[in-house]
């Protein structure tokens, strides 16, 4: 899945599935909202903040202590596969996948 | 001597003197000589990392420093070196020559001609745990084994102090002598690695001129995210394994200290342990920069020298090295009178 692919995939899919796709967007603004205040300069969903540099380890442990707060799951060792964080979309599978959203199972 | 087991089973070692040598000579971070060739965000990095200054003396080798701090503390116990059990001595980052050793380079020089002498490494700055796990396997298979020295000179690998992005190395020698009782006793030890990072820091030398030899981070990303919060959780576990075992809750330490590699790196421990560091990591870090595997021990006796850890008070001594380990050591003050 390409990292646009989330929303796209709950657009036009069955009601679990549009339900799945509003969540997704909603976890992908909150999450990019986080990124613009972290990072202080706008994000955009498929920016990717490692690649510009503007991450270090103090944001990595605001990144995922964000996405474990605000989303009740927990990171673990095996979790941590750069790609999953590099984008807001990314971070939004990642989120979808840990907690075991219709969505993310259909569009696999 | 008589051995004593601690409670938990585990077999206790105390350090019995511990001592320090820093060179006269210190040079701030704006003048270190690699600072002119770094680009703007490197520049902006080193700057911010909270080292002001490092001592840096040319003249001295890694086995000048760790020779000079070895004569101190044996010296502030009056031990002489030919009654060491043994003589472990922690590698530098850069041996002066090849096939040589280190190890009984020191022996020689310091005359501690029955210790048992070898060297141990590979793990950075968190070398200094298996060079205690060591000894204390030593004093635990030998009961009549006199006292074990551990040392360490620490002097940067590459040619620049400044490793990007993550410290400004400094030179210090450290020596650790350690017992069966004294005033800092080492309540527990424990470690873990993971080899996919082996690589992750490394400074290229064959072929090179020394002038050339820089250390490298292989992947910045690897470096600031998983390595990073692989590092929550391993050093997370490895406290909280630890003070279980010997039945101790986080309320039980009074203080944690860390290896000292930058401002923003004391300030991810704390957050990312939900603990806080005690103040001399961030004073040790602005005078001397990192050294290395001596850094933990030096902000423990710098607590204790400023009796902001007195008899009775537990603390933690965090140790993260890239290549990657951690380690998490126990220490209990004694009283700070000589010990028998």
């Amino acid at each position: 899945m390409s990292d646009g692919d989330i929303r796209e995939a709950a657009q036009g899919g069955t009601g679990d599935a549009a339900a799945g796709g509003a969540a997704a967007e909603e976890i992908t603004r909150q999450v990019t909202e986080f990124l613009t205040a972290a990072l202080r300069k706008p994000v955009q969903p498929d920016d990717d903040y490692f690649a510009l540099g503007l991450a270090d380890s103090l944001f990595a442990l605001e990144l995922v202590t964000f996405v474990e707060s605000r989303f009740s799951l927990t990171v673990e060792v095996e979790d941590l596969d750069l790609d999953s964080f590099r984008t807001a979309n990314r971070i939004t599978r990642f989120v979808l996948r840990k907690t075991g959203s219709p969505e993310f199972t259909e569009t696999q | 001597m008589t051995s004593r087991v601690a409670e938990n089973g585990a077999f206790p070692v105390a350090v019995r003197s511990a001592a320090w040598h820093m060179p006269g000579q210190s040079v701030a971070v704006p003048d270190l000589p690699e600072f002119a060739s770094m680009d703007e965000a490197e520049r902006g990095t080193c700057l911010a990392l909270g080292v002001e200054s490092v001592r840096a003396d040319d003249g001295l080798s890694s086995s000048d420093l760790a020779e000079r701090a070895a004569r101190e503390a044996l010296g502030k116990e009056g031990v002489d070196a030919r009654d060491l059990g043994a003589l472990i001595v922690v590698e530098s980052r850069a041996p002066e020559t090849l096939l040589s050793s280190e190890a009984t380079k020191l022996q020689h020089s310091l005359g501690a001609d029955r210790a048992l002498t070898f060297t141990v490494g590979g793990l950075g700055c968190v070398s200094i745990t298996p060079a205690l796990l060591a000894a204390r396997g030593l004093m635990c298979a030998d009961p009549a084994l006199g006292d074990v020295l551990v040392v360490h000179g620490s002097k940067p690998a590459a040619a620049g102090r400044y490793r990007h992005p993550v410290t400004v190395n400094g030179d210090g020698g450290q020596a650790l002598l350690l017992s069966r009782t004294g005033p800092v006793r080492l309540l527990g030890m424990a470690q873990e690695t993971n080899g996919d990072y082996w690589d992750l820091f490394h400074v290229k030398y064959r072929d090179l001129p020394t002038g050339q030899w820089r250390e490298e981070c292989g992947d910045l990303s690897a470096y600031s995210f998983r390595l990073a919060m692989e590092t929550r959780s391993r050093v997370s576990g490895l406290i909280g394994g630890l003070l279980e075992s010997h039945g101790l809750k986080p309320g039980d330490v009074r203080g944690y200290v860390s290896q000292n590699l930058s401002m923003a790196g004391f300030t991810f421990s704390e957050e990312s342990l939900g603990i806080e560091l005690m103040p001399v990591c961030r004073d040790n870090l602005r005078q001397y920069g990192h050294l290395g595997p001596n850094d933990v021990f030096l902000n423990l006796y710098t607590a204790i020298e400023r009796k902001e850890l007195v008899e009775g008070d537990r603390a933690v001594l965090i140790n993260v090295s890239p290549v990657a380990a951690w380690s998490v050591l126990l220490a209990e003050i004694g009283p700070q009178e000589t010990a028998s």
